[in-house]
């Protein structure tokens, strides 16, 4: 195809180590749309060891599920033909490669080491240990070990960052950086490590002739570039090097980049451009997380965005590093039962080792959403630790993996739970990727932004409903009123420590949302005791959950005595699961208005 | 596509015609030809592995500049080291320090610009023994053999260890019985033992004491398995997935769970392999390896009987068809066996939940549909 043509149809694979996935999207009246997606089982591991073996039969799927053919014996039918056949374009996103391990040895610059350490959290990479050092102090025990940990660990890139004139922090460096992965490779049949220096021109000569010899070798002067650039060209290098990793390792993959019309870019850093891309289109504080081969958690908020990859920590194949990475007491308070903390080990071991299961039981569903629900608090921990204050989101949007769970409201409840959000007007809007269209959005935007802002419009979110923060002392309660688009009027009453959800029907946007003003309840950023109403595009939108009223104390109280504990978590449970109809509040068809002041009756329903 | 094991083969293969494939990690030589008859014992190929240099940075061990750690350097390029053996020394007031060789090898050369001295060691001899008794089929000049035999084999859920073989001996006389020490005596030593229910660390480091070759169980609590391997649980679960491996070089003995981690019994037909095969050879593998070449643990028994004349004794591949045996996987049907009554198709779950399904007959009669990545082919 030449640039002249138009793509009418695209496929999109999206490769990760468990799962493969093939989506096509056509350009439909006027906009590009998600037409049918198909799925099959990794093949990067024995007996099939070929990335291409999964993708086929994930084309298969896809070709059963939109009754076309896209693959023929021997190649993918590129492009479309007049039967119908085919696609003008494949693309793919890919998580199924082994996490790059990377470490950082650091001298000075705090400026430059800043700016990579949340461009190294960010990227598809398993971030080792960083090691500070100074130019002329003593090696301690501390960093001795630390050397050791990281030659133990192999990692498949070194960052040197000497950002000093004084010439002995790099020598020293240098000098670390040879006992960590050699002054040459060890074995022939091994890929060397890579090794990027960033240090000052003087240095250059010093650095090159010491891993020259073997390694993949980049040296960036300091003198030549600022922080931010380093940094860019750092997050560049890393993304390049992951993709000719790919190649030489994945079986596969070769034939994957020779049939794509983009290079392939890695799962996480797609999902991270479309929330970006959400934070400007929607103008609010976004974050987006996902549990599919590996964990990724992404916060974007006007031009800035911070995001959280780790691909080796998820709930299937990374499951053992739950057991490292979690306080288990923590996941096991969310349970709305007892469980030992030994039978919690148990289960993430078994999960571990069978990496390929669904949930099936609510028991299971209520492991396997305490496990996430603390996972997103630690991503949610790390990704405020790098700016100003709590993670404010006013969108908080579930990939695929939240998706598994057959209950609207299990999601919607670890998301909330979870990330914790404190929007600033007191509103959250929770959306799934119900069909993990994220990763080829970002995908297709690399090669049809249009197309990719079409399909992102049309066809990604699937709203779960709203979420509204109370801050209410536990002795007080708050009363409101949310009005229909059709006039009906329900008025509702929630006490402090609470959760009350309102019927709010998925594609409905309300009226009005008022809170009364009064006592000392708090809403978003709003004064104590102020009161809030949200009208017009203000107001909140609903979803099978509705509209939940969270009025529960922050952060999350759970009491010390076990079957109080059990009680608690219940209720919440119980809370979120049924749509109110009467506590506290009552509704009101239009036009039987009642006099101010007059108290809600109480609803016989 | 069934993704649980690393051949296309069900989980248990029963009396069958089965090819045991051994390969040496690095190009070797093999001693065996096509058609010999071969004992577990018997060496079958070798090879010589270089391990991995090693840095030693002699400047900072001698809190000396890196220019000046030459001249304190015992030992020249090429020269032989022992381990133990001083190759540098710098004396400091009354006070040697010393830097010394942490094994037997080679110095290969000193770095004068970091102070840092390479030491190679020697090679060392890869032997690679039959495992399983039986007729050698193949010859893979320089790599390795094919072994043709007649017995049983069955992947397990996990495992910790290298290979073992011995005689199978089945203690506790029932399935659900767990393993403890009261069970093991000096009788069962050099064997396999293979127990239905769970394996104690007590039963562990007993087995270990009276030489043991290998234990073949239902399932083990963690905190048992941490005990017994007295490991960290901080760091023994850090995995990265490029090669998602426990560490298991201080096993000291092999241990094979057929379901995993908890109290979980060992599947019937499993156990049924194992009981008739007591008093068999044995060989397991513990090693266990979910990503970046997938390894699951294994056991191997030989049958007692040759095979019938005219038995069709080629292994099947895993089909999820009417009527299989399969086990459910999912946490909370750990254990469960189930018969295929409806054969996976694409179909929506509770919660319209779309995916690939199939629907079982479980030995209560009931009927259930599945997620068919909860499921794997037992028989």
């Amino acid at each position: 195809m030449n640039a002249e043509q138009v793509r009418e149809s695209i496929v999109v694979a999206d490769c990760g180590r468990t799962l493969t996935r093939a989506t096509l999207v056509e350009f439909v009246e006027g906009a590009c749309r998600f037409i049918a997606q198909g799925t099959s089982a990794s093949t990067i591991e024995p007996p099939y060891d070929d990335l291409g073996v999964g993708l086929r039969a994930a084309l298969e799927s896809l070709e059963a599920a939109s009754r076309r053919r896209f693959a023929d014996r021997t190649r993918i039918i590129i492009p479309q033909e007049d039967s119908g056949d085919g696609t003008d374009a494949l693309l793919a996103t890919v998580a199924a490669t082994p996490p790059l391990r990377v470490g950082i040895l650091a001298t000075g610059g705090d400026g430059i080491l800043n700016a990579l350490l949340p461009i190294v959290r960010r990227s598809p990479v398993t971030a080792l240990p960083t090691l500070s050092v100074e130019p002329t102090a003593p090696i301690d025990a501390a960093t001795s070990a630390t050397v050791a940990t990281l030659a133990r660990l192999q990692p498949d890139l070194l960052l040197i960052v000497a950002a000093t004139d004084d010439q002995r922090g790099l020598q020293r460096l240098l000098g670390l950086a040879t006992e960590i992965v050699g002054t040459s490779p060890q074995r022939e049949t091994e890929t060397p490590p890579a090794v990027l220096v960033i240090a000052s021109e003087v240095g250059r000569d010093a650095a090159t002739s010491t891993f020259s010899d073997g390694y993949e070798f980049g040296f960036l002067a300091t003198n030549e570039y600022d922080p931010t650039d380093i940094a860019l060209t750092v997050e560049t290098e890393i993304l390049e090097l992951n993709t000719r990793r790919a190649a030489a390792t994945l079986p596969g993959f070769d034939s994957l980049e020779w049939m794509v019309a983009a290079p392939p870019l890695a799962r996480a850093r797609a999902i991270d451009l479309v929330n970006r891309y959400m934070a400007l289109q929607f103008d609010c504080a976004v974050v987006t997380v996902d549990l599919d081969e590996g964990f990724t958690c992404c916060w974007a908020h006007g031009g800035e965005g911070r995001a959280l990859s780790e691909p080796a920590l998820d709930l299937a194949l990374g499951a053992t590093n739950l057991l490292t990475a979690l306080p288990l007491p923590d996941v096991i308070r969310w349970l709305p039962f007892s469980l030992s903390e030994d039978t919690l080990r148990g289960w993430i071991l078994n999960r571990a080792v069978r990496p390929f299961t669904v949930p099936m039981t609510t028991r299971d569903r209520q492991i396997e959403a305490a496990l996430t629900r603390e996972l997103l608090r630690t991503g949610a921990t790390q990704l405020a630790g790098d700016g100003p204050g709590a993670l404010t989101a006013e969108l908080l949007v579930g990939g695929s993996f939240f998706a598994r769970w057959p209950d609207p409201t299990e999601p919607f409840m670890a998301l909330i739970d979870g990330l914790d959000p404190r929007p600033a007007s007191g509103i959250a809007q929770i959306a799934l990727d119900r069909d993990a269209l994220m990763p080829l959005i970002g995908a297709l935007g690399t090669l049809e932004p249009d197309r990719a802002a079409e399909l992102f419009e049309h066809d990604s979110l699937f709203d779960l409903g709203a979420c509204v923060v109370v801050d209410c002392p536990a002795n007080e309660q708050v009363q409101g009123e949310l009005v229909y688009q059709d006039g009906r009027r329900r008025n509702f009453e929630v006490r402090g420590g609470e959760v009350l959800r309102l019927p709010l029907r998925g594609g409905e946007r309300a009226a009005t949302l008022h809170f009364a003003p009064g006592k000392r309840a708090r809403i978003g950023n709003g004064g104590a005791g102020a009161g809030a109403t949200f009208e017009g595009e203000l107001a909140p939108h609903g979803g099978p959950v509705g509209l939940v009223i969270d009025a529960r104390e922050r952060p999350f109280a759970f009491p010390r005595n076990e079957q109080e504990r059990i009680a608690r978590v219940g209720s919440w449970l119980t809370a979120f699961q049924t749509v109110s109809r009467a506590t506290g509040g009552d509704e009101q068809r239009p036009g039987e208005d009642r006099a101010e002041g007059t108290p809600a009756p109480t609803d016989p329903a | 596509m069934l993704h649980q094991n690393p051949t296309r083969q069900p989980t248990l293969v029963r009396e069958n015609d089965l090819r045991i494939e051994r390969r040496l990690p690095v190009a070797g030589e093999v001693h065996v030809k096509v058609g010999e008859r071969v004992e577990a014992s018997t060496l079958v190929a070798t090879g010589e592995q270089t391990p991995p240099a090693t840095l030693i940075n002699v400047a900072r061990a001698l809190d000396i500049e890196p220019s000046a750690a030459e001249g304190r350097l015992t030992k020249e390029r090429g020269q032989a080291v022992h381990a133990g053996e001083v190759i540098a020394r710098r004396r400091r007031g009354l006070r040697s320090l010393t830097v010394r060789s942490p094994f037997d090898g080679t110095f290969v050369r000193f770095d004068a610009h970091l102070g840092t001295a390479l030491l190679r060691p020697h090679a060392t001899l890869t032997e690679l023994v039959a495992h399983v008794g039986g007729v050698i089929e193949e010859v893979e000049q320089g790599r390795g053999v094919t072994i043709r035999t007649l017995g049983s084999r069955f992947y397990g859920a996990f495992g910790v260890g290298d290979e073992a073989f011995g005689v199978l001996k089945i203690v506790g006389g029932d399935r659900q019985r767990p393993l403890g020490p009261e069970l093991i005596d000096n009788r069962a030593a050099r064997a396999i033992l293979a127990v239905g229910g769970t394996v104690s660390a007590a039963a562990l480091r007993k087995a270990a004491q009276v030489g043991v070759r290998g234990i073949i169980a239902g399932s083990i609590e963690e905190s048992e398995l941490i005990g017994w391997l007295g490991a960290k649980e901080a760091t023994l679960w850090r995995v990265g997935l490029p090669d998602w491996r426990i560490p298991t070089a201080d096993a000291p003995l092999t241990l094979v769970l057929t379901e995993g981690f908890g109290a979980t019994a060992m599947a019937q037909p499993l156990y049924d392999t194992l009981t008739a095969a007591d008093g068999m050879q044995g060989a397991i593998s513990g090693v266990t390896r979910l990503s970046g070449g997938l390894l699951r643990p294994e056991v191997v028994v030989l049958s007692r009987s040759a095979g019938r004349a005219g038995e069709d004794l080629t292994v099947p591949l895993a089909a999820l068809e009417p009527g299989t045996t399969v086990r459910l996987l999912d946490h909370d049907h750990l254990g469960v066996l189930a018969t295929v009554a409806e054969a996976p198709r694409r179909r929506r779950l509770e919660g319209d939940l779309l995916l690939s399904a199939l629907t079982v007959t479980l030995a209560n009669g009931k009927r259930m549909d599945l997620p068919t990545a909860n499921v794997e082919v037992l028989v």
